[in-house]
């Protein structure tokens, strides 16, 4: 189970918050802030594969293990929260 | 000696001793203990509120504790199960996870072997018999630990279980706990009725082929798991973090 809050900035194309959740495993524990930073830094526009890529390389320059998530699901995860953010934000206008 | 201690206790026992093996001040350390009273631990990257009936846990007076290691939430029943930790250097193991859980599931698949059940090792963290769970593990590594704790069911009660986790109470239905009772099982439907029994068969099996002697907490760990009981694992940063 993975679940992503997500803040959107102004151009609704950034997230300036995003907090992941689940009972995954990511060895070692705190890099999940590293993640985060790296999904708050990206930009919807950049396209899930190429967000996918950019965790997968975190993950290997830090020695960063996943088990029972991947960088897809955390990157098409994040696509998602920044749609649905995107329609609540259009709900609320 | 098997212990039981509050979750706060218990968590910060693993992490006081995490600290003292990795300065060397206490060899590799085994244990065994239940939790009193009840508790819920989750998940390093859980969120408390998602996961927990926080108001039914206050009301039947359960502890709620987050682990240091990641995985999922779990009930633990004053009654229903043995956890057990192993705490060591890193390096008395290989660097693949998946298989250090298999090394020291291993364990257990031996000890439950002693008591004729015919268990073996689910990857990723998982023991089954008969196609049933009845053991869940969780491990990290900080400051070249290793920190491997997990439970043994030994009696289940998934309508208790799910009134403390958060599952939507209208799901509880008959037909939700049967599908439970389908994956999981216990010592106690396995027939072994002595936890006792089961308790001694592990420590056995955790020790076999190993230099060991029964042991007791140092002072320094007992004052330093006191301290890390009361101001972090007691705490609103710590539990609600997420």
């Amino acid at each position: 189970m993975l679940r992503m809050e997500v803040e959107l900035s102004e151009s609704q194309e950034k997230a300036k918050y995003v907090k992941i959740t689940g009972d995954f495993f990511i060895h070692p524990e705190d890099s999940l802030v590293v993640i985060e930073k790296t999904l708050v830094m990206s930009n919807a526009s950049e396209g899930m594969e190429t967000i996918a890529l950019k965790i997968e390389e975190i993950c290997k320059s830090q020695g960063i293990q996943m088990i029972g998530i991947t960088p897809q699901a955390i990157a098409s995860t994040f696509f998602e929260a920044i749609k649905q953010a995107k329609e609540t934000n259009g709900a609320l206008e | 000696m098997f212990e039981h201690h509050d979750a706060f206790t218990n968590m910060a026992l693993d992490e006081a001793c995490s600290e003292a093996v990795a300065d060397g001040k206490v060899a590799p350390t085994i244990r065994f203990y239940g939790w009193q009273p009840s508790a819920v631990s989750i998940g390093y990257h859980q969120s408390i509120t998602d996961e927990v009936d926080l108001e039914e846990c206050r009301k039947n007076e359960i502890d709620v504790v987050r682990r240091r290691t990641g995985g999922g939430a779990v009930y633990h029943d004053y009654n229903g199960e043995i956890t057990y930790s192993v705490i060591a250097p890193e390096i008395y193991f290989t660097k693949d996870i998946i298989a250090s859980y298999k090394i020291i599931c291993g364990w257990i698949v031996n000890g439950l072997k002693t008591l004729n059940l015919e268990a073996e090792f689910k990857p990723i963290n998982d023991i089954i018999v008969g196609g049933k769970k009845v053991s869940g593990n969780a491990q990290t590594r900080r400051h070249g630990v290793l920190l491997q704790h997990g439970t043994l069911l030994y009696d289940l009660d998934v309508r208790k279980m799910f009134s403390v986790l958060k599952v939507s109470k209208e799901k509880i239905s008959d037909k939700m706990i049967a599908s439970v009772e389908e994956r999981v099982t216990s010592l106690k439907r396995l027939g072994i009725a002595d936890k006792n029994e089961a308790y001694k068969a592990l420590v056995e099996a955790f020790t076999q082929g190993k230099e060991f002697e029964f042991g007791s907490w140092t002072e320094n760990e007992l004052l330093r798991a006191k301290e890390l009981a009361t101001t972090k694992y007691k705490t609103t940063e710590w539990n609600f973090q997420r």
